[in-house]
């Protein structure tokens, strides 16, 4: 049953897509509607601020209608890789504008992570969501680095210089919070054994 | 198992998260083509990075945000993106079935003109892909403008004298001109930088200027309209400039 559910999703998402790359906009707005809360989101997370983060999240969905025959189901789920497309944008922007990163959001990280997740799909995408959780049980300096590097696009020596810490320091921070956000996600595997086999690049 | 193979598994969380330094990069992706166990913790580490992605609670956009697109959908027909945003397959191909039908008409100067399209998104491509490496490059300086209307970044790389230009509501070129750039020296000399090409139909137009020494020699960038081909001094008027 779960897993016929999941299938048909995931085989409606892949007929609409066909739809958008065929030039169906009324099958980009399905998706747009699916998804942009989530590419707002993360585009305001990284950006703070809200007018670039509109701007960003209409240049992903531009950028999906464009390319929408450049998405490769075997390679990845399809929100995996719109929102890689708005991180990527998103970080891009950033650089244009010679911004350094927002450390007073970053230094209040539960303001940022805040909320509920929509914990009732029983989807991987939900499971995904489910991280926000573990995030949120990590010390508070690697929430900092995870935050600066994954959704600030700063480096090991970015992130050093940035807060005055040795880079071994953040080197060590980095690793741990992920090592720790890698146990509770195998912890919490309902297939332990299977992977994703993500490959967004 | 060796200590260079701890030193490149430590730095295993930092590259799935796009974090590691450049230089470390290379040796990293050199190590990983022969050990099992990193590609494995690599590939773990991969699937904490998608899920870091929806791990930011969903808020929703604007409403104006989905008419915009509808009447940016509306008002452009497929393809959106400038042509450099082709794949080296369709543009070839394009090219390729262009020039058999010029062939055919006999037409030596649309082969001429098709030539001339192709090499453009071939330079167009290498530049798109030049100014995407600039942007992930670390010592990159971003500097802003805004002249007479016209607005848009220059990416400054002064360890390869190479400087990305983008710009927003550039004009077309009055008939019989091009837009060339002009490196400015120390002593107010001007040396050809290239063109900017706005393309017909977009606001937005992008090149890349490989200084002819380092990018210290030189205090800023001017564009003046020049005859097409361009000019060996400025001739035309100033359309912009950026100091750097």
């Amino acid at each position: 049953m779960y897993n016929r559910t999941v299938d048909s999703t995931v085989n409606g998402e892949l007929d609409l897509i066909r739809r958008v790359a065929a030039g169906d906009q009324q099958a980009f707005l399905s998706l747009y509607d699916r998804y942009a809360p989530q590419v707002y989101a993360l585009t305001l997370h990284i950006l703070a601020d809200s007018m670039l983060a509109e701007e960003v999240t209409q240049d992903t969905f531009i950028k999906f209608w464009g390319r929408a025959r450049q998405y490769l189901p075997e390679r990845g789920s399809f929100g995996v890789w719109l929102l890689t497309i708005a991180r990527r944008t998103s970080l891009d922007r950033l650089r244009l504008e010679g911004r350094r990163p927002m450390l007073s959001d970053a230094r209040d990280p539960d303001s940022v992570w805040d909320g509920l997740a929509d914990g009732t799909q029983d989807t991987a995408e939900a499971r995904w969501r489910s991280l926000r959780f573990a995030v949120l049980g990590l010390p508070e300096e690697q929430r900092l680095v995870i935050d600066l590097a994954y959704y600030r696009g700063l480096s090991h020596s970015d992130i050093a210089a940035e807060l005055g810490w040795p880079l071994g320091t953040v080197k060590t921070r980095i690793r741990a919070a992920m090592q720790a956000l890698r146990r509770i996600w195998s912890e919490d595997d309902p297939v332990k054994s299977k992977g994703d086999g993500l490959d967004v690049d | 198992m060796t200590t260079d193979h701890e030193t490149h598994r430590e730095n295993l969380a930092a590259y799935a998260l796009e974090a590691l330094d450049p230089e470390d990069i290379q040796a990293l992706e050199e190590h990983l083509r022969t050990c099992d166990a990193c590609r494995e913790d690599l590939k773990a580490y991969q699937n904490i990075r998608a899920g870091l992605l929806f791990a930011v609670p969903a808020k929703m956009p604007p409403t104006s945000l989905r008419r915009r697109l509808q009447r940016q959908l509306a008002g452009n027909p497929r393809p959106l993106f400038p042509r450099w945003h082709w794949s080296w397959n369709q543009a070839l191909t394009a090219g390729a079935f262009m020039l058999l039908i010029g062939l055919g008409l006999g037409s030596i100067a649309q082969v001429r003109q098709l030539q001339q399209q192709q090499a453009e998104i071939e330079n167009q491509n290498r530049s798109t892909q030049t100014l995407v490496s600039m942007l992930a490059y670390p010592n990159t300086k971003a500097v802003r403008f805004e002249q007479n209307g016209i607005s848009g970044s220059a990416l400054i790389d002064r360890d390869r004298g190479l400087m990305g230009l983008f710009v927003w509501h550039l004009p077309p070129p009055p008939t019989g001109k091009s837009y060339q750039v002009w490196l400015i020296d120390a002593n107010g000399d001007r040396t050809s930088g290239g063109f900017i090409l706005p393309e017909a139909g977009y606001a937005f137009a992008s090149t890349v200027i490989q200084a002819p020494g380092p990018l210290a020699d030189f205090k800023g960038v001017g564009v003046t309209a020049e005859p097409l081909g361009g000019s060996s001094a400025p001739t035309g008027p100033r359309i912009f400039g950026v100091d750097f």
